[in-house]
């Protein structure tokens, strides 16, 4: 492995691992997730360009791939079942952790009514804590969409959280 | 600049923007109702989850196992290479052994062309074993390559009289050399990340 590239990976690990955290319902999941972006990274990493953006946007690009990737390979259902079965780890406050870990089981489960840009625009600005340029730059349109995706996607979540 | 949003949503959706970066830093959530706050708490838990511990370690050992692929990708290529080469070969003996020895101004020997090349096809299979598998790269260099090498020492003097016998032979040399010096240079580097 290039001496750069683990430097890389040892900075980035915590943003990817949001990510895709924030994208996978199961925790197990999430890692091996994690594991490949950076398999594949590192494979691509001689053509890594830091003219076309930082690499955090360059590495949770290939993140988004290599979930897309995976929820490719379930079907619809199966993704419900799992959102259901979802467990969120880590934080500093235990009351209200355990409280918003409880909403946040909620809230994955309506994350199916979103579009999978929505989706990928949630993950990368509440999970990721990418910026809503850097959003842009991810997911390759302009800071202005980025931020109208999210309002969209949390727009969504609202009215179907309601609707329950 | 709304970029051709309507300019109400936009705003709308640049204060959630704030919000969100308020909320995130642990402030309040200028301009959004509490029911938006409550969904924004929720879904920023994922930004404090930290990664297990395990992972460090699981994703470091999964970058060591691709970049042991890829020090060992050269050396499989070249591998694949001398095999097609000595497949050629072994397919032209078995086919065209005629053609081959009227080139080479020899006597037509079907019995020794048969046997060579069904040798020069299992040996040519040997050595693709070691371009597909990582493992027998090792077995592919060590069947495949003093063959190689010799055989165009020996053919090379054919380029004058027999060129595509010649052309051949200098490839199977050729291929035989880069899989030998892409071989140490994968163990070399193999060895080095197993000392450090």
């Amino acid at each position: 492995m290039p001496q750069d590239f683990e430097e890389i990976y040892a900075v980035h690990l915590e943003h990817v691992w949001r990510f895709v955290r924030a994208r996978v319902p199961g925790q197990a999941d999430a890692e091996d997730l994690t594991s490949e972006s950076f398999a594949r990274a590192l494979g691509a990493w001689r053509g890594y360009d830091s003219r076309r953006g930082s690499v955090r946007v360059w590495l949770l690009g290939i993140a988004r791939h290599v979930v897309a990737d995976w929820w490719r390979q379930r079907t619809a259902e199966s993704r419900l079942e799992d959102a259901s079965d979802a467990v969120v780890h880590g934080g500093s406050e235990p009351e209200a952790e355990a409280l918003a870990a409880l909403t946040m089981q909620e809230v994955r489960g309506h994350l199916a009514n979103l579009t999978d840009r929505e989706r990928d625009a949630v993950a990368l600005r509440f999970g990721a804590g990418l910026k809503a340029a850097e959003v842009g730059a991810a997911l390759g349109v302009s800071e202005t969409a980025a931020r109208m995706l999210v309002y969209r996607a949390v727009s969504k979540l609202r009215s179907v959280v309601n609707h329950d | 600049m709304t970029d051709g949003f309507d300019s109400s949503e936009a705003g709308a959706a640049l204060q959630l923007d704030r919000a969100i970066e308020s909320v995130a830093s642990g402030g309040e959530a200028p301009g959004v109702d509490a029911q938006t706050r409550a969904l924004i708490q929720a879904l920023l838990v994922t930004r404090r989850t930290d990664p297990a511990p395990a992972l460090r370690e699981g994703v470091r050992a999964a970058l060591r196992a691709a970049a042991h692929e890829r020090v060992w990708l050269p050396a499989r290529l070249a591998a694949a290479v001398l095999a097609l080469a000595f497949v050629g070969q072994g397919v032209g003996s078995l086919l065209f052994g005629r053609w081959v020895a009227t080139n080479l101004h020899i006597v037509f020997d079907p019995h020794l062309l048969f046997e060579s090349g069904v040798a020069l096809l299992a040996l040519g299979g040997v050595v693709m074993a070691g371009a597909l598998t990582r493992r027998l790269v090792g077995v592919a260099l060590a069947a495949g390559a003093p063959v190689g090498l010799a055989f165009a020492v020996h053919g090379l003097p054919e380029l004058a009289e027999f060129p595509a016998g010649g052309a051949l032979h200098l490839s199977q040399g050729v291929a035989a050399l880069a899989l030998a010096l892409l071989w140490v240079r994968a163990r070399r580097y193999v060895s080095r990340r197993a000392a450090k």
